[in-house]
């Protein structure tokens, strides 16, 4: 069983491209697309997927700051849900 | 629209509701970028704190999560070891009375950590231990989330050497 989950992306999604595990990424949901080698996004990633970068970003602010965004980004989120609730006929 | 997590740990700490914040929020607030819906909450279940979180808990309109009745969470519920799942106005909470293979919040408040939220400091369990009890429990959803929690810890300790 492949053990890198982008890899494993690459094989399911059967992409016509030899990737390499630190030099690729994926571009939305479920399309994994080869990264340039001078892609500074390409060192974001570990192992095991996880943006690095996005971790970092995360502990430079203070737990307040963290709890605020959580907050703002499920509300935001939610509010989504309620605008692409498809509304009943007649309504 | 109102800042959910903070009213309810705010409303939580004015009561002196002796609580542990575990789950998603308590990863969020310790720097793990991932999203979250629901306050995950160990209580301790002692007569009197129950009490105190019973009256958080009515101010905050709870009602037990999907029950067509719209019942308000009981005394006798939140004594039991039993997982808690409520609607409030200030979104979902699950109240815990024990995590994992039956920890407690005796067990669990040696490992975590105080944070300041601004004004409240709240007990949050810490990372590492975090990390044990979603193992531990070991749900798809929990053993997903675990490659960012890790990665967080690792960023988090290179940070303080």
């Amino acid at each position: 069983m492949e053990s890198n989950p982008r890899r494993a992306l690459v094989q399911e999604y059967d992409v016509p491209v030899k990737l390499d595990a630190q030099n690729s990424g994926t571009c939305g949901v479920g399309s994994p697309v080869p990264l340039a080698l001078d892609d500074p996004s390409a060192s974001a990633y570990d192992s095991d997927g996880v943006d690095r970068s996005l971790v970092r970003e995360s502990l430079s602010r203070t737990p307040a700051e963290r709890l605020d965004i959580a907050d703002s980004y499920a509300q935001e989120i939610e509010m989504l849900r309620l605008l692409l609730r498809p509304i009943p006929l007649g309504a | 629209m109102s800042a959910r997590f903070r009213s309810t740990l705010e409303l939580l700490a004015s009561k002196r509701v002796e609580i542990i914040v575990v789950g998603g929020v308590a990863a969020v607030l310790q720097g793990a970028p991932i999203v979250t819906f629901d306050l995950d909450l160990v209580h301790r279940r002692t007569e009197e704190n129950v009490r105190r979180l019973l009256g958080a808990l009515t101010e905050l309109q709870a009602q037990n999560r999907g029950d067509p009745r719209g019942l308000s969470p009981t005394e006798s519920q939140l004594l039991g070891p039993g997982r808690v799942l409520l609607t409030t106005v200030h979104g979902p909470v699950d109240v815990l009375g024990v995590v994992a293979n039956g920890l407690t919040y005796e067990d669990l408040i040696p490992d975590t950590v105080s944070l300041d939220l601004g004004g409240i400091s709240i007990p949050v369990l810490g990372l590492s231990r975090l990390i044990e009890v979603k193992q531990a429990v070991g749900r798809p959803k929990d053993l997903a989330v675990l490659p960012t929690l890790r990665a967080t810890l690792e960023e988090s300790r290179r940070l303080r050497t």
